[in-house]
């Protein structure tokens, strides 16, 4: 395997990995983000709802990285052949 | 105003089960329920049943009213976000790192669920003003 394509392999395992992360975030009753310098805190409702169009973003975005991981596999075994 | 409301819905059961045994003005027991025909007692029962109630209600919507301003300045809030960095989401009891072009995509995602909360929440007081009026 090429080194550009070892990297962009380690790219979308890393990115799985952070998608993974964001999936096992609980339903809570607050939830915060921060971007370094702002904290928002949400509760109740809101928090819930917030959270389930979070992760389904990221559930979207993983099914295409592991997609593109996939595919790499495939090509993979392609020039093994 | 949570726990106002439950107290005086707590109240209301007790009327509603036939509870009311004595009413006490200034720590003084003025009627006791056994001393007054049951007709009476229950006409009290209906009467302050229904003053608890309508109390109970405007309470109701404040703190609904209360609710929605605050979900609306949270959205605000959110929307404020700075996508050009890392972004940290945390449940309370886990918390998930977001770096770069990723955070950005996420705080998009979630900035366009937020607007469209918003404008929700902002219709809906909008008529809550509408109703008051």
């Amino acid at each position: 395997m090429t080194k550009r394509k070892v990297n962009a392999r380690k790219l979308l395992e890393d990115d799985a990995r952070i998608f993974r992360a964001v999936l096992e975030l609980s339903p809570t009753d607050t939830l915060e983000m921060s971007d370094g310098e702002r904290t928002v805190s949400v509760s109740g409702v809101l928090a819930l709802m917030l959270l389930k169009a979070l992760k389904k973003y990221v559930s979207d975005q993983l099914d295409v990285t592991l997609r593109s991981l996939a595919a790499m596999d495939d090509e993979e075994d392609d020039d093994d052949d | 105003m949570e726990r106002k409301i439950a107290e005086i819905n707590a109240l209301l059961r007790k009327i509603g089960n036939g509870e009311l045994t004595a009413i006490v003005v200034e720590a003084e027991t003025y009627v006791s329920t056994g001393d007054i025909p049951k007709e009476v007692r229950s006409a009290v029962a209906r009467a302050v049943y229904g003053v608890l109630e309508a109390t109970r209600n405007e309470l109701q919507e404040k703190f609904y009213a209360e609710q929605i301003r605050k979900d609306v300045e949270a959205y605000r809030e959110l929307l404020l976000l700075n996508a050009h960095g890392d972004i940290t989401i945390s449940d309370g009891s886990r918390t998930a790192t977001v770096p770069g072009k990723l955070g950005i995509d996420t705080v998009r995602a979630v900035k366009g669920r937020a607007a469209a909360l918003k404008i929700s929440a902002e219709a809906a007081l909008d008529e809550e003003g509408e109703e008051d009026d």
